[in-house]
């Protein structure tokens, strides 16, 4: 535990704090011999109690007023889970439902959905790092990889906002690839990509997604939420001419994903059931041991430091009612 | 100044001083109390021939009737000045009021020593029998706050009386009583009456619950006691300690101490000599 103060100068008032040991406070009586008043050690204890007393709450008002905290620290721990980067597609179209309609009472939309499956998710794996991006026209940096739950909950209900414009999912790619740059290599890396849509990587693009999915050993899992009448991405087009990115981007970015060589699966969601399931797998699957530094914010002392003393006061005031004059 | 501040008293032993007084002494000369015959040439005074002595003196010679003459004697009041004698000033005054006017009363000679700190005999009258500079010093002592030190005893010597005197020794006697050792062996020969003030407030009426600190008047040091009856009970205790460690203290040396609680009282002093006398 590493202690600091936010202005040090007032540690000088300190020295106050030896006040108490010349005076306990009581105004005393004159009295003609001393010698004719018994020692008593209830007395003596009493006194000696006032006077820390006294000195204890001079030296917590002077450490309240200097700032008194306990400085941020990291803590090494071992966990099973994974380092996880969601990241989440804020295209118009994941405002719709399943079935590709605005919302009522009866259906939620796909991104109500995947918001309170992904809360449930986390919830329920206590020593993963989680990282959000989100993806529209351009990437969006929601959070890093961390292990704070309430930030992670926070950041998943802040989707709620309404969402952005389009699909640019290989800018929204690298960005939660540079996630695990500065990241140690321990654990699983993951990237969980929630999308209801593709869209065709250009091939500068590509040439880097590869590298980079090479380099940061990843794992890959895309929960596509199908709108029903859409193309899936499992689907072959039954015209050989529309088998093309530019027509069928889902089919070609999974099959880009499956060309990487890297351990990726693919979950094709048509309700909120069987996005459920698909989250239940991977649930399932990534418990490895996890290797990371826990990091423990500065904790502010200075309040304590204010409770300690006015306690303290309230005691030395108690005393002062109980004082006695001849 | 009303008789009931005078107080009759009597040395222990026959004075021996030359000025006549109002006390038994050694001195023979005229008085009312037969002595005995002496030769006209040893007291040359012709008033007092008994012719029937001088005829039956076998070698002729003529007698002289002597009588006891009656002598004045020294009352010295030692005053004990420390700081702790603060809450006992109306008592020093008082006393000294009602001890210098009964000296006056018998025409005797009163003197006054007060004991304080460093300067060990500030405060001194000597052999005063007028009022005026009793009065003085009396304003001087009530003006005047004391010094924060024990008494230093071993500066009055000097200072006391060399024929048999009436000495009141008045302080609280709150030191250690080897403290007086300089000056025991000089008022030995003198009749000495210790009297001892002490403020009942200082150990009987203390509260039976409560937190007070006590500041010693001399050492300037605390003790803050946590009071509560069982406590109280042995503050008393340890003043009735003291009190007999004081009487026997006293006794030793052959005379009785005597208490004045809060304020003098005359006829306590009264009270004391008659006892004596009896």
């Amino acid at each position: 535990m590493t202690l600091a103060v936010d202005t040090p100068w007032w540690l000088a008032a300190l020295l106050l704090a030896v006040l108490p040991l010349f005076n306990n406070g009581i105004q005393p009586s004159t009295y003609p011999w001393l010698v004719m008043l018994p020692i008593d050690p209830l007395s003596q204890f009493i006194s000696l109690l006032l006077r820390v007393c006294a000195m204890v709450t001079i030296a917590a008002l002077v450490l309240g007023l200097a700032g008194l905290h306990q400085s941020e620290q990291s803590r090494e721990r071992i966990a099973y889970g994974a380092n996880i980067v969601l990241l989440l597609d804020r295209s118009n179209s994941m405002d719709n439902t399943f079935a590709g309609k605005t919302p009522d009472g009866a259906n939620e939309s796909k991104a109500t959905a995947a918001r309170r499956l992904l809360s449930s998710f986390v919830g329920q794996r206590p020593h993963d790092l989680l990282g959000i991006a989100e993806y529209s026209t351009a990437p969006l940096f929601v959070l890093p990889l961390t292990e704070n739950k309430a930030a992670i909950h926070a950041a998943i209900n802040a989707t709620a906002t309404p969402a952005l414009a389009y699909t640019h999912v290989s800018k929204g790619l690298s960005m939660a690839l540079d996630m695990f740059k500065e990241q140690p290599l321990s654990g699983s890396r993951i990237v969980l990509l929630v999308s209801d849509g593709a869209a065709a990587i250009d091939p500068d693009s590509e040439l880097q997604l590869r590298l980079a999915f090479k380099r940061q050993n990843i794992r890959l899992y895309w929960l596509f939420l199908r709108t029903a009448n859409s193309p899936g991405i499992f689907d072959k087009p039954q015209d050989p001419r529309d088998d093309n990115a530019g027509a069928m981007p889902e089919r070609y970015l999974h099959l880009f994903f499956a060309s990487l060589n890297i351990p990726y699966q693919a979950y094709q969601a048509e309700s909120p059931d069987a996005m459920q399931q698909a989250i239940d797998d991977i649930n399932r699957l990534e418990h490895t041991p996890l290797h990371y530094r826990e990091r423990i914010p500065k904790r502010d002392l200075s309040g304590d430091c204010y409770l300690w003393a006015t306690g303290l006061l309230a005691v030395l005031l108690a005393v002062k009612f109980f004082e006695v004059k001849r | 100044m009303t008789s009931d501040h005078i107080f009759q008293y009597r040395l222990a032993m026959p004075s021996c001083h030359v000025y006549p007084g109002a006390h038994v002494g050694h001195r023979v000369s005229n008085g009312h109390l037969f002595k005995r015959h002496e030769p006209l040439l040893a007291y040359p005074d012709p008033r007092r021939i008994d012719l029937r002595a001088s005829v039956l003196d076998m070698f002729g010679h003529y007698q002289v009737r002597v009588y006891q003459q009656h002598s004045l004697i020294d009352v010295l009041l030692l005053a004990d000045l420390s700081a702790s004698m603060n809450n006992n000033v109306a008592i020093l005054l008082d006393c000294l009021d009602s001890i210098a006017e009964s000296a006056f009363s018998y025409g005797d000679r009163f003197s006054f020593i007060g004991c304080g700190g460093k300067d060990p005999v500030h405060y001194q009258l000597k052999h005063c029998q007028q009022r005026g500079a009793l009065r003085a010093l009396s304003q001087q002592l009530q003006s005047d706050s004391f010094t924060a030190h024990n008494p230093c005893w071993q500066y009055v010597p000097p200072h006391l009386p060399t024929r048999p005197s009436l000495v009141f020794l008045l302080s609280d006697f709150h030191f250690d009583l080897s403290l007086l050792t300089p000056i025991l062996p000089h008022i030995r020969q003198h009749d000495v009456v210790p009297l001892v003030a002490w403020q009942t407030g200082d150990y009987d009426n203390l509260l039976d619950w409560g937190l007070v600190s006590f500041q010693d008047s001399e050492s300037r040091a605390t003790r803050t006691l946590f009071m509560r009856p069982a406590l109280r009970r042995t503050i008393v205790q340890r003043f009735e300690q003291r009190r007999r460690h004081l009487q026997n203290f006293f006794r030793r040396f052959g005379c009785e101490p005597l208490f004045l609680q809060d304020t003098f009282n005359t006829a306590q002093l009264q009270q004391y000599f008659l006892q004596r006398a009896a």
